[in-house]
C-alpha cells in the first residue's frame, strides 16, 4: 500500500520521475471522478433533495434576535417585528423572482418604497437591506454589519420597526433564498413633518417631498418569514469539499514533484509545475467563494 | 537554478496576474453562477494557451506538453462546475 501510494504521488524510477497521478491517464481519472460524481449528485438530488440538497436554516425570528443584539451591543433601543414591513418584504422579494433581477430598484424603475407604501405602512424613514445564498440567519447579520452601507441601516436610531421575508426561488439562473430586511418608522399623526427619509446600503440618504399614490401593488400574498431544509447531505459542503479535496491532492503532488525534482536535478518534458501550482490555487480559491451569500 | 526562476518569472508573474484580476471578477460576481462559471472558462483558456506560448518561446514545446496543460485546465473547469452546478 505504501508502495502504491509512493508511486501515486512521487516521481521515483516506478513511474518514470513524474507522480503517476500527474501523468495524463492519472489526469484524465480524476476528471472522470469528476464527471461521474456530476451524475450521481446530479440524480440524487433530483429524485430525493431530503438526503443531498441545499440545507438553509433562516428564520425572522432569529434575524429579529440577532438584529435587536447589534442594536443593543451598541446602545440602541430594539425594533419591533412589523407585519406591513413583512408584507412588503414580501411582496419586493416577490417581485425580484417574477421580474427576475438582483437590485433595490425593478428593472422599471420600481423603488422599494412603492412596496412599503403599498403594504400600508406610512412613514417617515424607511430602509431595505438585502441578501442570498446565506445558509444561517446569523451569516447574513453578520455580511451585513460587515457592509459599511448595510450597517448604517442595521445601527440606525431612525428606524423603530422592521420586517422580513425569507423566500427560496430561481433568481438569475441560481436556486437561491433570497432574504429581504425593510426597516421604518411610522409617520406619527400628530407631527407634522413634509419630507420622508430613505436608506439604501451604500446610497446617500434620499429625502423626498411626498408620497406617490399608494396602492400600486396589492398586497396579494401572505408574509413567508421564515425557510428551512435539513437535507442529509448539504450540498454546498460536499460538492465544495469533494472538490478542494480533489484540487488539493494534486497541487500538493505538483509541490512533491517540483521539490523531488529539483533536489534530484532530473531533466524531464513537462509542463511548468509553478504554471499548474499558480493556476490550481487560484481555482481552489474560487470554489473557497462559490457558495458564500451575497449582499446588495 | 536562480537562473531559470529569473528566466521565467515574467510568465509566472503575468499568469498570477491575470489569473488575480480574474479571481476578483469571481468575486464580485458570485450572484450569478453562469457568469463565475464563464470567467472560470476564461482564465482556464488562459492558463493553457499562456503555458503552450511560455513553452514555445522557450523551444521547449511538446505534445506531451500541450496535452497536460489541457488536462489541468479541464481539472480546473470541472472542479468548480462540480462545486456549482447544484447551485444553479
Amino acid at each position: 500500500m505504501r508502495d502504491f501510494l509512493h508511486h501515486l504521488f512521487l516521481p521515483r524510477e516506478s513511474n518514470n520521475h513524474r507522480a503517476r497521478i500527474l501523468h495524463h491517464s492519472g489526469l484524465l481519472l480524476l476528471i472522470a471522478v469528476f464527471f461521474v460524481l456530476e451524475i450521481s449528485f446530479s440524480f440524487i438530488h433530483s429524485q430525493r433533495e431530503d438526503i443531498l440538497g441545499i440545507r438553509t436554516e433562516i428564520t425572522a425570528q432569529e434575524l429579529l434576535t440577532l438584529t435587536n443584539k447589534k442594536r443593543a451591543e451598541n446602545g440602541l433601543a430594539p425594533v419591533q417585528l412589523n407585519d406591513t414591513l413583512s408584507n412588503a418584504a414580501s411582496q419586493k422579494a416577490s417581485d425580484m423572482f417574477s421580474k427576475n433581477y438582483w437590485a433595490h430598484n425593478s428593472p422599471e424603475g420600481t423603488t422599494p418604497w412603492v412596496f412599503i407604501k403599498s403594504a400600508g405602512y406610512d412613514y417617515l424613514y424607511a430602509g431595505e437591506n438585502l441578501a442570498r445564498g446565506f445558509t444561517t440567519s446569523s451569516d447574513v447579520i453578520d455580511a451585513w454589519m460587515d457592509s459599511p452601507g448595510h450597517r448604517e441601516n442595521m445601527l440606525s436610531p431612525n428606524y423603530r420597526e422592521i420586517g422580513f421575508a425569507v423566500v427560496p426561488g430561481s433568481l438569475t439562473g441560481d436556486e437561491t433564498v433570497l432574504v429581504v430586511e425593510m426597516f421604518g418608522q411610522k409617520r406619527e399623526g400628530a407631527v407634522e413633518i413634509a419630507q420622508a427619509e430613505q436608506a439604501l446600503p451604500g446610497d446617500q440618504t434620499v429625502v423626498s417631498e411626498a408620497f406617490p399614490d399608494q396602492q400600486e401593488i396589492r398586497n396579494t400574498e401572505s408574509t413567508v418569514a421564515s425557510f428551512k431544509t435539513q437535507p442529509i447531505i448539504d450540498v454546498k459542503q460536499a460538492t465544495k469539499g469533494i472538490s478542494m479535496t480533489i484540487i488539493l491532492v494534486l497541487f500538493s503532488a505538483i509541490v512533491l514533484d517540483l521539490l523531488i525534482i529539483k533536489r534530484k536535478k532530473i531533466v524531464r518534458v513537462v509542463a511548468h509545475n509553478i504554471d499548474s501550482m499558480i493556476f490550481l490555487l487560484v481555482v481552489i480559491l474560487i470554489i473557497l467563494i462559490i457558495g458564500n451569500g451575497v449582499i446588495i | 537554478m536562480h537562473h531559470t526562476t529569473k528566466k521565467h518569472i515574467v510568465y509566472y508573474a503575468g499568469l498570477s496576474i491575470v489569473l488575480l484580476l480574474g479571481l476578483f471578477l469571481i468575486r464580485q460576481s458570485l450572484h450569478d453562477l453562469n457568469l463565475v462559471m464563464a470567467i472560470t472558462l476564461f482564465l482556464s483558456l488562459f492558463y493553457v494557451v499562456w503555458g503552450i506560448l511560455h513553452h514555445f518561446i522557450h523551444h521547449d514545446i511538446h505534445a506531451k506538453v500541450v496535452i497536460e496543460y489541457v488536462l489541468i485546465g479541464i481539472m480546473g473547469i470541472s472542479a468548480v462546475y462540480f462545486t456549482l452546478f447544484l447551485l444553479k
